[in-house]
């Protein structure tokens, strides 16, 4: 018995030897294979392309389908599987044109896919998240003209329409050929395998419209710890990786196996107030948070100086974002004197704050002290990453969000007006900017439609509670020899789009 | 070589519990607290001895008052666990029900197949964070292993004559049970603690790792190392300087654990 | 021996205990699988839509009775995230962890042995004071902390093995080099110092003085009398250890990006997937009350006084 023991143990620990030898480094974007990698923790982990809660699914969606019109670098439409398109003086018909393009099956992509497509998001079973941005579509009198032309008619007027066309989770799909399963698109790569919580791989569509791409096989991979992305990359087991931590950032930026492609003004970073319920309904507490705050400071520290001070609006840097708006600064006397005048001395008050986004709880250390500083008693409060977006909306006064780049119409139509429930964290709720939007929407004189996008911008800066503390980036990094990936906001039509890309 | 042994165990125990003790006040005597808003990652040197850290903070601030809570913690979950575990494990050893001493050890061991991460995972979701929490937690899992290792302890066999003998002899039980066990369940018990302070010092700063412990802008030097992993390559020291605390404390509390058990056994 | 039966009873009896304490803690959490799928960007009508699809909105009792009796005919039942069954998410997920707890367990326990007996022997040498001393150290890091210092040093600057595991599954037998060595410097000290506190004891308790002086060979009564002794308390430790295994396999997958059960267990439960947390939670639960089981039954072999005296 001892020596089939000792047999057996000198057997294991020889394999595990042999195992130690066995490994020789692995190098991961091996041969034509491009991997990338996202985190992703926690996600429905489907292949629907209609259903993209996750910039990892988003990214999926965009390698396997296309969409009609992507969003350029300051968020206008740019065409894709649209090659032109034109709307009658009142914005409510649309012609749009398609480019010939053909599935990854070899049939061509029609005008009745497309309507197919939005019937789809339309479709409450669905729970696709463009759904809001196709709600005006009126299936019963759109047609499609022919093969490639489609007649759409809207139930409102709608300037914007186009940008619907690009939001996440707008991808055209083939009619009566959609299995989430074994996805048939019409981008860049064509659908492999998947393994939830693991790894996606594509393989090259050598019938893409846009020319084929040169990486043979792409292969998506979730990895959910910064330091194991950033490990990655280093080590060359990947070649892209997407939203790494500042310090991240600056380290990257000194080594010479990495290349940093964050794109300024990606990331909004906001702290939103109530409202709606006390301490915040009382305009003076606002304003005194207002002017509390030390913009500077919290670039300064908490991005690691990697983005600029924000001015309680959302969309820096974006087409319709007015500049022309003095900056906000610290003034602690004014904000003092505005909560002596509440009443609101030793205010003590949660600010919420999750490891969502590496920068809400530095962020919210870096707050709670400043707002100390003008009399105010902030507690620093942490709530489960999974479920915080949906659980500030409903409980707190205070708390830490963030969003990546959209059109500023896009915004306001989807999370700005009265009747939106997704992003709205501070109950501010009016009318005034359903009309606004309503207006720019049905303008055919574009001086008209910038006052009204402005108008809306200035309402929201004043009463929404949603203040902006600073504009930064989505700071994603590449292997230094990967060419044909350039800095990109996130959502736009190149941001993770790897269909030029290859190792070199 | 045994008394340079105990004074490189007193040593390295030394420095981490005075700072634990006294750190806070020092720290506040050298006025080493950095103001709000001031850089991160500054390098050592000029205004801050030993740099600031990710969140702008004074490092030589962090580590001498970041000792408090965790050393405090750590000890403190130890103690609730052997007051509550010792007498418990001297009784089952003691015990002639059989059925009692499996039935608190069945019940004991649910703890101890509940994975101690869920029931952390669960706090901490449940917004029950904080120091108090994770003192219990820390508390009630080390529990059954304590009371298993006590139990077993009193069972070695060479010693049980001389508790038989005493019980002849008139002795009362709780003299025999728990005084005399409690002599020769020291040794095991002592060499547990050091281990035991080891196991709970790396559960305080996992749960920190997976963002379930402490608030993230504590002064501790568990936070300390969780939000300073990014600056590695930035700025070492301000990983590396916690971590060798809490190394020392646990090294130094073993080496003094095992030094006292060799003079013990050799004498 | 003949107490296997009982104990196994008592094995089956903790373990509802805990399907029971696991599904309601999990329930009691804040936020369910249908808000937490969906996103920031779903609405309230999505949310319902999804709840009403998957069961969600039923009262906590009914979803338990549901998952018991299928618990009970042998269907563990499927996650709610991505509809596979229980069964495939856990196998999937098994092998990488089951290979990284195997090499740790067969490099832990001889170097332990070894360690432990080898520092007992020469207690206060100076062999028993570095070995402790580097031990301890070494066990005191916390294993994320010597993680990233072994990433930092062994794949960044030296390139000798790969940093992580890719997130894509095992590419090569190396990635899981350094996860093994994490695992057991975590393990082995306290492993280690319990055998050397059991060796020290023995080895110089009168029986075994005796037996010396009856001059039997040194290596018997090392191998025979000693040893035996004195991995006793270590051994009541083994189901700890695969506590802290889990624990630091839960570290140790996330920082290599390995795809194993400790990350889909955390995964499980930030998403609320009740049916595969209470999966994670039979299989960990059942590996503790076997692993007890063995150790038990085992130290009952190795203490033959203990029958005859109580």
């Amino acid at each position: 018995m001892t020596l089939s023991r000792r047999t057996v143990l000198g057997g294991a620990l020889a394999g595990a030897a042999a195992l130690a030898l066995a490994g020789c480094g692995g190098s991961g974007g091996s041969g034509d294979r491009l991997r990338v990698a996202f985190p992703g923790g926690g996600s429905r982990e489907s292949l629907d392309p209609h259903v993209v809660p996750q910039f990892v699914d988003q990214a999926r969606a965009k390698a396997c389908f296309d969409v009609l019109a992507g969003w350029s670098q300051d968020m206008a439409p740019v065409p894709r599987l649209a090659e032109s398109w034109e709307s009658d003086a009142s914005g409510t018909r649309w012609r749009i044109r398609l480019r010939s393009a053909r599935w990854h099956d070899g049939r061509p992509v029609t005008a009745t896919d497309v309507l197919a497509t939005w019937r789809r998001i339309a479709d409450p079973a669905t729970s696709a998240s463009a759904a809001a941005s196709y709600r005006t579509v009126d299936f019963a009198t759109s047609r499609a003209a022919s093969a490639t032309e489609l007649d759409v008619v809207l139930s409102a007027p709608n300037s914007f329409f186009p940008l619907a066309w690009g939001a996440p989770g707008a991808e055209i799909l083939p009619e009566g050929r959609i299995d989430p399963a074994r996805p048939v698109g019409c981008g860049p790569f064509r659908f492999v395998s998947f393994t939830p919580g693991r790894s996606a791989v594509y393989s090259a569509y050598e019938g893409y419209w846009d020319g084929v791409p040169p990486s043979r096989e792409l292969e998506f991979v979730v990895i959910d710890d910064e330091n194991a992305r950033v490990g990655a990359l280093l080590s060359g087991q990947v070649a892209w990786v997407h939203d790494l931590r500042p310090t991240s950032a600056r380290q990257l930026e000194s080594d010479s196996r990495a290349r940093l492609v964050s794109a300024p003004d990606s990331n909004t970073l906001f702290l939103p107030v109530r409202v709606d319920r006390p301490p915040f309904s009382d305009p003076r507490l606002r304003e005194a948070v207002r002017l509390g705050i030390d913009r500077e400071a919290l670039v300064r520290v908490v991005l690691l100086g990697r983005g600029r001070p924000g001015n309680d609006m959302f969309g820096a840097g974006l087409e319709y974002y007015p500049t022309d708006v003095p900056q906000v600064t610290r003034d602690v006397d004014r904000a003092r004197a505005l909560v002596t005048e509440a009443g609101a001395q030793g205010l003590a008050f949660d600010l919420q704050t999750s490891t969502a986004s590496p920068t809400f709880d530095p962020a919210a250390g870096l707050i709670a002290q400043q707002l100390t500083e003008i009399g105010l008693r902030p507690t620093v409060r942490q709530l489960p990453s999974e479920n915080y977006f949906t659980a500030i909306r409903t409980t707190g006064v205070a708390s830490l969000t963030r969003s990546g780049t959209l059109p500023i119409p896009d915004n306001l139509a989807r999370r700005a007006v009265s009747t939106a429930t997704q992003a709205n964290y501070t109950g501010f709720r009016d009318t005034r900017i359903d009309d606004l939007v309503a207006r720019a929407s049905a303008a055919t004189d574009p001086a008209v439609r910038d006052a009204a996008v402005r108008e809306a911008q200035l309402l929201l800066r004043a009463e929404s509670g949603n203040l902006v503390w600073a504009s930064g980036a989505y700071d994603v990094g590449t292997a230094a020899h990967l060419a044909g990936y350039d800095v990109a906001r996130t959502n736009s039509a190149t941001w993770a789009r790897f269909d030029r890309a290859r190792l070199g | 070589m045994r008394r340079s042994g105990s004074l490189l165990g007193s040593v390295l125990i030394g420095v981490p519990l005075l700072l634990a003790a006294l750190g806070p006040l020092l720290s506040r005597l050298l006025g080493t607290t950095a103001p709000t808003g001031t850089s991160p990652l500054l390098p050592p040197g000029g205004d801050f001895v030993l740099g600031t850290d990710v969140l702008g903070r004074d490092v030589l601030g962090l580590a001498l008052g970041g000792g408090t809570s965790v050393v405090g913690l750590t000890v403190g979950a130890l103690a609730l666990a052997y007051v509550v575990g010792v007498p418990l494990g001297l009784a089952l050893a003691g015990t002639v029900r059989a059925w009692a001493d499996r039935a608190v050890l069945a019940v004991l061991d649910i703890v101890l197949v509940v994975p101690s991460l869920l029931l952390l995972l669960v706090l901490a979701a449940a917004g029950r964070r904080g120091t108090w929490w994770l003192l219990a937690v820390a508390a009630l899992i080390s529990l059954p292993p304590i009371v298993r290792l006590v139990r077993a302890a009193a069972s070695v066999p060479d010693r049980r004559a001389a508790l038989e003998t005493m019980t002849m002899l008139g002795e009362p039980w709780w003299r025999v049970r728990l005084l005399e066990a409690g002599r020769l369940v020291a040794g095991p018990v002592a060499v547990d603690a050091g281990s035991r302070l080891v196991l709970l010092v790396a559960l305080v700063t996992s749960a920190n790792f997976l963002g379930l412990g402490l608030a993230p802008d504590a002064v501790d030097w568990a936070v300390m190392i969780e939000q300073n992993t990014t600056a590695l390559f930035l700025a070492p020291v301000t990983l590396l300087l916690p971590a060798a605390l809490l190394v020392s404390l646990c090294a130094g509390a073993n080496l003094l654990v095992d030094q006292a058990l060799a003079h013990r056994g050799a004498s | 021996m003949r107490r296997a039966p009982l104990r196994l009873a008592v094995g089956v009896g903790q373990l509802v205990v805990v399907a029971v304490v696991v599904f309601f803690l999990t329930t009691s959490l804040p936020g369910d699988t249908a808000e937490i799928v969906l996103g920031q960007d779903a609405t309230p009508e999505q949310v319902a839509a999804l709840r009403a699809q998957l069961g969600t909105d039923r009262p906590a009792g009914e979803r338990f009775a549901d998952w018991a009796s299928g618990v009970l005919a042998g269907d563990l039942g499927r996650s709610l995230q991505t509809g596979q069954p229980v069964v495939t998410e856990l196998s999937t997920r098994l092998g990488s962890t089951a290979l990284l707890a195997a090499l740790t367990l067969l490099l832990l326990l001889p170097l332990a042995v070894l360690a432990g007996t080898a520092a007992g022997r020469r207690a206060g040498s100076s062999l028993d004071r570095g070995l402790t001393g580097f031990l301890s150290s070494v066990q005191a890091a916390p294993e994320f902390a010597l993680g990233l210092l072994l990433v930092a040093l062994f794949a960044l600057q030296l390139g000798w093995v790969p940093a992580t595991g890719g997130g894509g599954g095992l590419v090569t037998p190396a990635v899981l080099v350094l996860p093994v060595v994490v695992l057991v410097a975590n393990q082995l000290g306290r492993l280690a110092r319990q055998v050397r506190a059991g060796v020290l004891t023995v080895d110089r308790a009168p029986h075994v003085v005796h037996l010396r002086r009856l001059g039997l060979p040194e290596p018997v009564v090392l191998a025979r009398h000693v040893l035996p002794g004195a991995v006793l308390p270590t051994i009541q430790q083994l189901a700890r250890v695969v506590d802290g295994l889990l624990g630091g396999v839960v570290v140790v997958e996330s920082l290599f990006a390995l795809p194993g059960i400790g990350s889909g267990f955390v995964e499980a439960v930030r998403a609320r997937d009740l049916p595969l947390v209470g999966g994670y939670a039979l299989l960990f639960a059942a590996t503790t009350i076997l692993v007890n089981l063995a150790a038990g039954l085992l130290s009952a072999r190795l203490t033959p006084y203990r029958a005859v005296l109580t």
